[in-house]
């Protein structure tokens, strides 16, 4: 069986989502994906909204970003990409034009970017020491096609018209209300310019590409190709034999990987960009279901974006030892426990995409599935109370059969009283421990690290000073210790209070 | 194109070093009524004068403009003095220059010219039109001040005149004029009749010959203009009988296409036009670009040398005898009869001349006598030194002194001489801005500065400040009633030979003369003399 599709290993295009899934709302992978596509057009980002069918999948992606990545390969996948979005203005031109011999003559040209496309791309990619299974089989796949006889005959035929095209050298006669189209006699071609150029040596001007800025044909061009026609039938007989013969041109799975490859060079370019600024990616270990799990210096890409160059982000480890499932994040308000959370929930999204990850090593498990829980704002279409709203998104989550999910959960029953959050929180997290998933639970409730031993807990720390250091390490909850350091900086402790008030 | 009229390798621009607060030196020195003396005429009526003409704004602002930069050197300032000696002997020439510059402008601003030639962004084919008109007027403007010039060769004998005329004939010669003059005719199909608003002059039609390929999608490309001209053709309505018979013939031509009016196909023959005349035109941008700032500066700088013509003839009349100033070394310092110009124009009398000769001394210290005419002397140094180093004639019959392109005023105006701490803060903080200015070659013109505290404190800081400009061989001028200051200048052996001591004249009656006299500081003010002279009268 020969080369199907770049993207999904089983055959068939690869599926997308128009709908941007929950996970990576939360997670803010929108983000990261609005910038990783935004040289191009709206649907690839429907191909991140999808991750691969499975563990193999995603590994057969894997091994072809890896060959992506070799400079060869990355400048000749880029160039191919260029020549297709030559062939997509053409395109949109084409599809503008009402005459018909325009439309014909558009899509001869057509023909040609498709002739050049793949047959560079077909020169970069059979010099390059290609390792994984895809990618040697398109390249296999490729070479028949542009080494067959449909290919080059077409490309013949649309050669031979395009050297008679441009073999074709007129003069306009404007005089006397007329415009005159006559051959060109050679000796004269530029014979008012050197007039110019005798008196004026040094000047600069360009006689401008009249009429060239439009694709339609102007009235002048519209009148005088009639003109041409009448002197020059054969060639434009050749036009219409050429459109009739090959009015569909594209291999299909041509057409398939096209598209397909875009989502692999535009992260392998955002991935340069962002490792240029200074931040890093690191190829994943796959570990396999239940396998081993940690990672150094996992960072928030999005948030990364959002600060632009040489801020310096802070990077967090993450591990779940033998029996470890849940790691339970406590600590100060706005101490970088969401962003620890985002930060796992993105280095997992590119782990299942088949991508290089956001940290600096990373041994990680395959997992189905991403689920999130984010705490909204009260929802004023729904009506429902906040609890109710959270309630009502969390049951499909726990519902849910076939798992193997990594559990995202942001402050969950923030508006319920103290006892019946902690009760409520015990629960669902003990929901996901027996349901066997993974997950990190961010939440004000230091009781919930203590829970379980399937439970780590993990602490937001603050520095010295008691400002956030965005430092999230294995802690026991203790809530005093950071209260004690809210309250010095303060000033409200008794003996400051005291010392304050002490000038009567 | 170079003028030249000012300045031996370059015009005056913008950016030139002016003198650092000129705004305090115009007000100190009064120049403004120097300014607007330079701009008005004089009717004469044989010897006596008929009539004084309204001022011209132009040479008042053109005068400024001019004299507020210093010229730098000896070289400089004789390269203008010749060209004003041409211009005495040649009167005619520099107001008809004047005449003409003003007229070229006036003509261009009627073409709605904008700040700047434009040799780009023309975005309809009025813009065009109006750069064909622009450029015919650059074209005959020059053809006809070259001619004006051309008769005066021989008669002129100034560097900046002779190679004036040498340059615009080499710059614009007949050669060049007549190549230009042939495309402009070319293109001369392009202006529409101004008698009737979008319509062509009826008897000239454009005859042009394009080259040109077939890019993608048969779309034109590679343009090249073969051939231009403008026809004198008659052509003939349609319902004139020779008019069908015209666009029957015409309509027999094998491939081609008829240029209907009002068709869309007439819409691209106009935009062909417009490309091809726009083309045309953006060669020209040499011609344009070299000669693009050429009237404004021969404006300016034929004001300035009306300017100084007129300010000769208001010394004329007024009977003041005028000189060329000779630019020498610095700390030298002579001059005969100088005369305060200012005062004299303003009040229309010829006043009491000074005379000085000072060698190798940086500092000149003038007592004496309030109302004693010590701050006019000061004010006719100023105003001399000014003129000189702009090249004019200073009102004086031999006026020599060293080059100062930094000069400073400090006066204490009448109603600021108050005691007033918040004042000496202010006299002393501009006395601080001033030192941030300060190079080699400065000069510094002091009138009763320090007025504004005791004549103790005043003395000491004048003391301190002066020394040290001395010392560092800044050339001061100073009119004070800081006695303690004087005299201390004066016992110091040292000081004493660095410096010149100027005192207003008082006769044994107690009169003034309004002369200065060299010698000895008194330490008297003769404020007595002058309370005795009016409570007497009374």
């Amino acid at each position: 069986m020969g080369f199907i599709s770049i993207l999904n290993k089983k055959g068939g295009p690869a599926n997308v989502q128009r709908s941007v899934p929950t996970y990576l709302l939360d997670c803010n992978g929108d983000r990261i994906i609005e910038q990783i596509c935004k040289d191009y057009p709206e649907e690839l980002k429907w191909q991140f909204h999808y991750l691969p069918a499975d563990e193999e999948c995603m590994e057969y992606r894997r091994g072809i970003y890896r060959d992506i990545k070799l400079r060869e390969v990355s400048e000749s996948i880029e160039a191919f990409l260029e020549d297709m979005k030559a062939y997509q203005e053409v395109e949109i031109k084409k599809d503008k034009l009402l005459s018909p011999l325009q439309k014909k003559l558009w899509h001869l040209e057509e023909s040609r970017i498709y002739i050049k496309a793949f047959t560079n791309l077909y020169g970069g990619l059979e010099k390059a020491p290609l390792a994984s299974q895809g990618m040697q089989e398109f390249k296999e796949y490729l070479g028949s096609v542009v080494k067959g006889e449909r290919f080059l005959t077409l490309k013949r035929q649309g050669e031979e018209i395009k050297s008679e095209r441009e073999a074709f050298r007129i003069t306009l006669h404007y005089e006397n209300e007329r415009i005159i189209l006559a051959d060109f006699p050679e000796q004269e071609e530029d014979a008012y310019e050197k007039t110019l150029r005798d008196v004026l040596p040094e000047h600069t001007a360009v006689l401008s590409n009249l009429f060239g800025n439009e694709v339609e044909f102007s009235s002048l061009e519209k009148g005088l190709i009639e003109v041409l026609i009448k002197k020059q039938p054969a060639f434009f007989k050749k036009v219409a034999d050429f459109y009739e013969t090959w009015e569909s041109f594209w291999e299909e799975p041509l057409s398939l990987f096209a598209k397909e490859i875009r989502l692999y060079l535009a992260v392998w370019k955002f991935q340069q960009q962002m490792t240029e600024k200074g931040y890093h990616f690191v190829t994943p270990v796959s570990t396999g279901v239940g396998g081993e799990f940690r990672a150094a210096k996992v960072y928030d890409l999005a948030l990364a974006l959002a600060k632009g160059d040489e801020q310096a982000i802070i990077s967090n480890d993450v591990e779940y030892r033998q029996g470890e499932q849940f790691l339970v994040v406590t600590g100060p308000n706005q101490g970088g426990k969401t962003t620890y959370a985002r930060s796992l929930g993105q280095l997992l999204f590119f782990f299942l995409m088949g991508l290089d990850v956001p940290a600096e090593e990373a041994h990680l498990p395959y997992f189905e599935r991403i689920m999130t829980h984010f705490s909204v704002e009260e929802s004023v279409e729904t009506g429902r109370g906040k609890l109710m709203d959270e309630l009502v998104r969390l049951a499909p989550m726990l519902k849910q059969e076939a798992r193997n999910a990594f559990v995202i959960i942001n402050e969950l029953f923030t508006t319920a009283a103290n006892y019946d959050a902690i009760e409520m929180g015990t629960r669902t997290l003990r929901a996901f421990l027996e349901k066997g998933d993974y997950g990190i639970y961010v939440t004000h409730l230091g009781e919930l690290a203590e829970m379980d031993e399937r439970v780590v807990s993990m602490m937001a720390l603050l520095n010295e000073e008691g400002k956030q250091s965005f430092r999230v390490e294995r802690k026991p909850a203790t809530e005093l210790s950071c209260a004690i350091m809210q309250v010095e900086k303060h000033r409200l402790s008794y003996e400051q209070i005291k010392e304050r008030l002490a000038c009567w | 194109m170079l003028v030249g009229l000012l300045y031996q390798d370059g015009d005056w621009n913008q950016q030139s070093k002016q003198y650092f607060d000129w705004e305090t030196i115009r007000e100190d020195l009064g120049l403004k009524t120097l300014f607007e003396m330079a701009s008005k005429e004089i009717q004469w009526s044989g010897k006596t004068v008929k009539r004084i003409e309204e001022a011209d704004t132009t040479i008042m602002k053109n005068m400024e403009k001019v004299m507020m930069v210093p010229l730098k050197d000896a070289e400089e300032i004789l390269y203008r003095q010749e060209v004003i000696r041409d211009f005495e002997k040649n009167e005619e020439l520099i107001f008809d220059l004047y005449r003409f510059a003003r007229q070229v402008l006036s003509e261009w601003q009627g073409l709605g010219r904008g700040i700047v030639v434009k040799t780009s962004g023309f975005n309809s084919s009025g813009d065009l039109v109006n750069q064909i008109h622009v450029i015919q007027l650059f074209l005959d403007s020059l053809g006809i001040l070259k001619r004006k010039l051309s008769k005066y060769k021989g008669k002129l004998c100034s560097g900046a005149l002779c190679s004036f005329i040498e340059r615009l004939e080499e710059e614009f010669s007949d050669e060049y004029e007549a190549g230009l003059r042939e495309i402009m005719k070319d293109v001369d199909f392009y202006i529409k009749d101004a008698g009737d608003e979008g319509k062509r002059k009826n008897s000239a039609k454009t005859r042009m010959k394009l080259v040109l390929s077939y890019d993608e999608g048969m779309k034109f490309t590679g343009w090249k203009l073969a051939d231009l001209g403008t026809d004198k053709v008659r052509s003939f309505s349609s319902a004139n009988p020779i008019g069908m018979v015209q666009s029957f013939v015409n309509s027999k031509i094998p491939y081609s296409v008829c240029v209907e009016p009002d068709s869309p196909l007439h819409e691209d023959a106009m935009q062909l036009e417009y490309q091809v005349v726009k083309y045309v035109l953006t060669a020209l941008n040499p011609f344009l670009l070299n000669f693009r700032y050429f009237f404004d500066q021969l404006l300016l700088q034929t004001s300035f040398y009306k300017g100084a013509i007129l300010l000769n003839k208001h010394m004329e009349r007024l009977g003041i005898s005028g000189c060329f100033p000779t630019p020498g070394e610095r700390f030298d310092f002579t001059f005969s009869q100088l005369k305060e110009y200012v005062m004299a124009l303003e009040q229309l009398v010829n006043p009491v001349g000074n005379d000085c000769h000072i060698r190798d001394k940086n500092m000149l210290i003038v007592t004496g006598a309030n109302q004693g005419g010590k701050s006019t002397f000061l004010r006719s140094v100023g105003i001399a030194q000014v003129m000189m180093q702009c090249g004019l004639k200073v009102a004086a019959t031999q006026y020599s002194s060293g080059v100062y392109p930094t000069l400073f005023t400090h006066f204490t105006r009448r109603e600021d001489s108050e005691m007033n701490s918040g004042r000496l803060d202010e006299e002393l903080d501009r006395m601080s801005q001033i030192i941030d200015q300060l190079s080699e070659g400065s000069m510094v013109l002091l009138n009763e500065s320090f007025a504004t505290t005791t004549e103790k404190d005043g003395s000491k800081i004048a003391y301190d400040i002066l020394t040290a400009f001395q010392d560092k061989k800044i050339m001061v001028l100073t009119v004070t009633h800081l006695l303690g200051f004087a005299r201390k200048m004066y016992e110091n052996d040292e000081r004493r030979e660095q410096t010149e001591f100027l005192s207003a004249e008082r006769m044994e009656d107690g009169s003034r003369t309004f002369r200065m006299v060299q010698g000895e500081p008194s330490l008297q003010s003769f404020g007595l003399d002058l309370y005795e002279k009016y409570i007497k009268i009374e």
